[in-house]
């Protein structure tokens, strides 16, 4: 078993816009971020302040008008081409025709190198508890187990950076906990590089090693926050509800420190 | 169908083709105006041999170039997918060949290949290609935005997005167009043969219009429009199969 190596990611003075009737949208203006190999990162940020398009900037989908994103010195598309990035939508966008497992098989056949697969694709299935779903297609599922079988296809990625938006949006409060902690695990385990864009303060101050809050749009980074709590973390202990207090402060009050 | 379903519409059949003998039979409308169902039953036994060969015949051309036709457009779409750059190009020349009028192409596709299948396969193909060709193009276009990223992210070269995403995409709006273009075959064949034939249910037509035997010319059309009807059912069967 190969495990990937994690990847550095250095954003700096990272713009970009979205053609617009009057021009140009404004989405990411000058975003910089240094996040360290293997460390967990949240990010934060009001709805439509542009994390979505970040991630997509990372993921190499889009490419920057501004500013530059080397990932452990290369560029975002060296990165792709060596298939160390692995991407998770909002939307769980399963190819309608294939079954749970198929899909997953999918993303490790388009997406292996060489043939160094860290996980097998039915024990992903199993893992966000879909086994019984394995065989099924994805129209006769939930929007919530959809979700999960399309973090399964993300998770059984051998990639040394993983750019998850939102991957658990549409899951309902118990299973969301559960995944979460699981997801971790298992994203420790590998070392990889996570960056997360998420709503879910608690989550993010429970999971991350730092989280990063955006401003609204034009997005910058306007606080960066350290969470050294040692793990697991305990959420009723008087540092971690501070921390949440902290990041919650820095998301009510978007203009704080950019001005 | 349940039973009563299906006596009740051969029901309202029986009743509209018995008007239509009463009808033709009382104000005496002459047979070489207006056949009634009789009459054109009759037709059915009398020429049953030539109308057999015939409808084998125009089957055959038709079937030959919805074949040929719809390939050559499958191919075409494939090929615009990936060389988009040629698309004006490409398309123009379609159109053109789409545009020019069967009457006017049927004749000269006479001269130069003869009286038998060929041109009446060449000209059904003319027919089809051009449906095919720009639905499948919409379909290899429309799949879905969010998966096309996904596999984007998976660093998916063009031919894996083609081979998994796109292909199946297209699936609904292809067999849309080959719904459309199935019947039309026949009138690709039919047309061609009317122009210029040694055999087919459009030379037979064309001769019972000349003699003024329309009970013969009905019979043929009736056996043209179960056809048609019988290649339509054949694509919904294979839709069916596709997605079960």
């Amino acid at each position: 078993m190969q495990l990937p190596t994690a990847v550095e990611v250095n954003v700096a003075g990272l713009g970009f816009g979205y053609p617009s009737a009057s021009g140009s949208l404004q989405t990411l203006a000058g975003i910089n971020l240094n996040i360290r190999p293997g460390s967990f990162v949240s990010i934060v940020g009001a709805n439509g302040c542009g994390k979505s398009t970040l991630l997509k900037l990372m993921a190499g989908l889009l490419v920057p008008q501004s500013g530059s994103i080397t990932l452990s010195g290369e560029p975002v598309a060296a990165m792709r081409a060596r298939k160390q990035i692995a991407w998770m939508a909002q939307a769980p966008a399963l190819l309608p025709w294939l079954t749970v497992v198929q899909n997953v098989r999918l993303a490790l056949q388009i997406n292996s190198q060489h043939g160094a697969s860290v996980h097998d694709p039915a024990a992903m299935v199993n893992a966000v508890g879909l086994a019984e779903f394995a065989g099924a297609y994805p129209a006769t599922l939930s929007g919530g187990m959809q979700q999960r079988a399309a973090l399964a296809r993300a998770l059984v990625l051998n990639a040394g950076l993983w750019l998850l938006d939102e991957p658990f949006s549409a899951l309902d409060e118990m299973t969301r906990e559960a995944l979460a902690t699981d997801v971790l695990e298992l994203l420790s385990k590998s070392g990889a590089t996570v960056v997360w864009v998420t709503h879910q303060v608690q989550e993010a101050v429970r999971l991350s090693d730092y989280v990063y809050v955006l401003s609204a749009r034009p997005a910058q980074v306007q606080r960066e926050i350290k969470i050294g709590l040692a793990r697991p973390r305990d959420e009723q202990s008087a540092g971690f509800m501070a921390l949440v207090g902290e990041v919650r402060a820095a998301l009510a009050n978007p203009l704080e420190g950019v001005l | 169908m349940k039973w009563s379903t299906a006596w009740l519409n051969g029901g309202v059949v029986l009743c509209v083709l018995a008007s239509w003998e009463w009808w033709v039979r009382s104000l005496d409308v002459p047979v070489y105006l207006l056949p009634g169902p009789l009459a054109i039953a009759t037709a059915f036994g009398m020429h049953s041999r030539g109308l057999i060969v015939g409808a084998l015949v125009t089957t055959g051309e038709a079937l030959s170039g919805l074949v040929l036709g719809s390939l050559f457009g499958l191919l075409l779409a494939m090929f615009l997918n990936f060389w988009e750059r040629l698309e004006p190009a490409v398309m123009g020349v379609a159109l053109f060949a789409k545009s020019t009028p069967l009457i006017a192409i049927a004749p000269i596709l006479t001269i130069w290949l003869g009286f038998g299948p060929a041109p009446k396969i060449v000209i059904t193909a003319l027919i089809t290609f051009f449906p095919v060709l720009v639905n499948s193009l919409t379909g290899l276009r429309a799949a879905d935005p969010a998966v096309h990223a996904v596999m984007q992210s998976w660093h998916a070269s063009r031919w894996e997005v083609f081979v998994h995403l796109r292909w199946r995409a297209q699936y609904p709006y292809l067999l849309a167009a080959l719904k459309s273009v199935a019947p039309l075959s026949l009138v690709g064949a039919v047309v061609a043969e009317w122009l210029g034939a040694s055999s087919g249910l459009g030379q037979l037509m064309w001769l019972a219009y000349n003699n003024l035997n329309l009970p013969l010319l009905f019979a043929a059309a009736v056996v043209l429009s179960l056809i048609g009807s019988l290649l339509y059912q054949v694509v919904v069967v294979f839709e069916r199969r596709l997605y079960i």
